[in-house]
This record gives C-alpha cells, structure tokens and sequence, in this order.
C-alpha cells in the first residue's frame, strides 16, 4: 500500500489530469482544440493555471473525495442487505441470484451518489472565471437551469474549425434532450448510460468474487488457502481466506467484470464522440454496435482493454481485500 | 465416521439451539454409548445433573466404540452398528427431529436478522467505505 504522503503526491499530480480529462471528453469549446496530444494536455494545464491559479486545477476533487466514501459504503451494505433478502436459503446460493444482487447493489450505490459524480464533472468543467463557481452556487445552477445549451455552443460553432462545431451542436442537442425540466432530475443527467454499464460490472464482480472464494474454500485446498475462523464466529459463516487468496479473488473478480463491461464502456464512448467523427448523428446503441463489429470486427469491442486490466484488477482486488478484512474487524 | 459425524452434526445443532445454550460449543459426554435402554446401566458421575439433563440431549455423547481392550485390533464393527441403529433411532425421537428438521431454518433466520439490524449496516458500510478509499488512494484516476 502507499503511505499517505505518496498518497498525496499521486493525487496531486492525478487531479490536475483529471480535470483536463473531462473538459476534453466533454467538450468543452474552449479546451477543444488542445484534445489529442499530451503537449495539449499541457497547455490545458497552462491555461487553466492562467486563468483560475492552482486551484483551478483542482476544481472538481472535492466532489470526488466526498464522492468515494458513500459510493462504496453504500455498494457494499447494500450487497449484504439485498442478498439477504434475494439469498434467504443455502439453496438459493446460485450464481443468477448472485449475479442480480451485485447489480442491484451497484445500482442502488450509483443512485445515490450519482449527483455527487454529476456536481463534480460540472465544477470541472466550468470554465467561467468571472462567476465564482462553488459547491452550493453550481447544485443551484444545476438544480433552477431548463436549458443548458446556449454558452456551450454559441461561441463554438460559429467561430472554429469543423470537429469542434460538430461537437458544440451534437452536445448541445444531447443535453437539450436528456434534461428538459428542472428539479432534481438535473442532477440525474447521464444516468441511463452510466447504469447501464454498472449493472454488468457491478453484477460480475460480486459473482466473481464469491464464486471464486467458494472454489477457493474447497475442502481439498482449504487448508493451504484459509485461516482458521475467528471464535464467536456463526457456525455457517465461511472461513475468512488468507491474505493472497483473498487478493486472488478479488483480482479475478476485477479482470472477468470488467471484460463483461468492457464492450457497453466502448460503446458508450463511440457514442459520445459521435458528433466528432463521422456525419454527426446521434447513434443509437444497436447502431454504435453495429458500427464497431463492421469496422473492426468482435475484438473491437476490447480495444484498450489491457489499459482497463491494468486500474481494474488491482482496484478490485484491494477493495475487495480491505473490505473482507474489516469485517473481520469489525466483527461482522 | 458415519456416527461421528452425524453426532457432529447434532451437536451443531443443540449449540445453535437456544434451548440448550448451556451446553455452549464444547458438548463433551463423559458417557460414550451409554444408553437408558441398557438395564445395566451405570450411573453416571455425576448423576443429579445427569438426570436433569432433557432426556433427548442425553443421548448425544460421543457415539464412539467403547475402548478396545487390545488396543491394535480394528475397532469393534458391532459396537459401531449398534451406536448407529442407536444414533438413527434417537433422531427419530420426537424432539430431536424437530430440532433436526427446524434449526437450520432458524439458523438462516437468525443470520438474515442479525444482518438486517442497525448494527451490521452500519459495520457493512463503514469497511465498504473505507475499502473504497482504500482503492481509490493509488489507482482511481478517475
């Protein structure tokens, strides 16, 4: 593990990049045209360094550090809760009802943390330096705007090249259709896609995870894989795995739910940069689909996915491990 | 083995069972195969306590054979076939049958309440959270 300190200097050199990723994967007109090369991301970094000083860099990591600690309380309490309900019998223990817990799990935990995520994109990716932009003035923009096109566009598309007109109009129609009213559903914006991704994901890690403790705990190999049970413990509760075993676990959790995902994350990103390549229409799902399996065939539903192995199995396996071990501390 | 571990298992039961708490997990009989049938019967060392012992949980010591005078033989298969027919018919027994049949249910009802009280969400949720942070220290760029 990293200590706090490398904590600290590994968020301060990934925020700053962060905030950069989404006023590029947004669009943001001002920020268009550095897209597509680290040289640009510099320059991004520049000018945002000009314009709002350090802090700007950092406009938006509040929302993400507030944003950690529920997202995954939530996703975990809420594992345990409905596969209490779903699982009520050892007979019931199946991989479907396995599977459909964890993806309700992840789904309720993207419920209510999901505004925080949409809170925090905004903060980044406004730009504006005039109107001091803090956490309550954006949630009151977020929740009194009807529309949200006009200083997205308006700028961009008349003036700049081609792509960045493409994509000023394709954002300004997508944002003009998904959120029409205001209130509360503002802070839902995007919510379909990104649900849509976590229930596969969300779903197989859980599965994964608890398939492959099962096989794991298999009387044969229990002895070299298992520590002994911690006393007052049920009787019916397994025995808690060791250390390697449990990363096993959580590793492989990571690498198969995220190669179940990986074609929906694919798609969706095809889908967002939509209006920057090709003609400019809004895709469809089945379309986007149809689209990558003619262009380059089923692998390229896997582009880059090694790069997603690289953060994911690691991540899953950690997470996985520190919570099955302050359970035991906790006593649960 | 057979009578171990279905003798095992009954005595998972009764430690479950809060009826018979008493007895906690360490259930050891100081009377192997002792049976109230046997006319012979001897008593037991401490014998008030014996006795006011429920009558279906008395019979759930160790089922073992009784000690091999030479001790190299192979353990005595009558004593065992006995302790079998012994051990099927105590299970028969009204009482023990219906902690049997009933306890694992009320074993998993237990477990899903104790899971579904203030004290287990609140302990989920705090090492979820913090095994969260934890990832989200190194790796989560994003």
């Amino acid at each position: 593990m990293l200590t706090s300190s490398s904590y600290y200097q590994a968020k301060t050199v990934v925020a700053p990049l962060d905030r950069v990723k989404i006023l590029f994967q947004a669009s943001n007109p001002q920020f268009a045209k550095y897209a597509g090369s680290w040289a640009g991301v510099a320059s991004a970094m520049g000018e945002i360094y000009r314009h709002d000083g350090p802090r700007g860099l950092f406009r938006g990591h509040s929302a993400t550090l507030l944003r950690i600690f529920p997202y995954a309380a939530i996703k975990f309490l809420a594992y345990e809760q409905i596969r209490s309900v779903v699982i009520h019998r050892p007979e019931h223990e199946t991989p479907f009802r396995r599977l459909v817990s964890g993806a309700l799990a992840g789904v309720t935990s993207v419920f209510f943390t999901y505004p925080l995520e949409v809170i925090r994109v905004r903060l980044a990716f406004e730009t504006r330096s005039h109107n001091r932009s803090s956490l309550r003035s954006i949630c009151k923009d977020i929740y009194f705007e009807h529309s949200y096109g006009k200083p997205l566009s308006s700028a961009a598309a008349q003036s700049g090249p081609a792509t960045v007109k493409n994509v000023a109009t394709a954002a300004t129609s997508t944002v003009k259709a998904v959120a029409p009213q205001s209130g509360l559903v503002n802070f839902y914006r995007g919510f379909a896609p990104t649900i849509l991704g976590m229930l596969p994901y969300a779903g197989m890690s859980f599965l994964t995870h608890d398939t492959v403790g099962d096989m794991l705990r298999h009387p044969r190999i229990a002895e070299w894989t298992t520590l002994a049970k911690p006393k007052n413990a049920p009787s019916d509760k397994a025995a808690p795995l060791r250390s390697w075993a449990e990363l096993l676990a959580g590793g492989v959790a990571g690498l198969v739910s995220q190669t179940c995902s990986y074609p929906l994350e694919v798609i969706r990103r095809r889908m967002q940069v939509a209006g920057a390549v090709g003609d400019g229409h809004r895709l469809r799902i089945g379309e986007t689909a149809k689209l990558i399996l003619r262009d380059r065939g089923p692998k390229g539903f896997f582009v880059g996915l090694t790069i997603g192995y690289a953060k994911v199995i690691p991540m899953a396996a950690v997470s996985f491990y520190t919570y099955e071990r302050l359970k035991l501390v906790l006593g649960i | 083995m057979e009578v171990r571990q279905s003798s095992a298992r009954a005595r998972g039961h009764f430690a479950q069972n809060p009826a018979f708490a008493t007895f906690g997990n360490d259930i050891s009989f100081p009377h192997p195969i002792q049976f109230h049938c046997d006319s012979s019967y001897p008593t037991p060392p401490n014998s008030s306590e014996f006795y006011t012992t429920p009558l279906s949980h008395r019979h759930t010591g160790t089922l073992s054979p009784p000690p091999n005078p030479r001790g190299d033989q192979p353990p005595n298969l009558v004593a065992i076939a006995i302790a079998t027919v012994m051990t099927s018919a105590l299970v028969g027994h009204e009482s023990m049958s219906a902690v049997a049949k009933h306890n694992p249910r009320a074993a998993d009802d237990a477990l899903r309440q104790k899971k579904r009280s203030f004290d287990y969400l609140w302990r989920s949720g705090v090492a979820g959270g913090f095994a969260g942070c934890a990832v989200s220290f190194p790796f989560l760029p994003a």
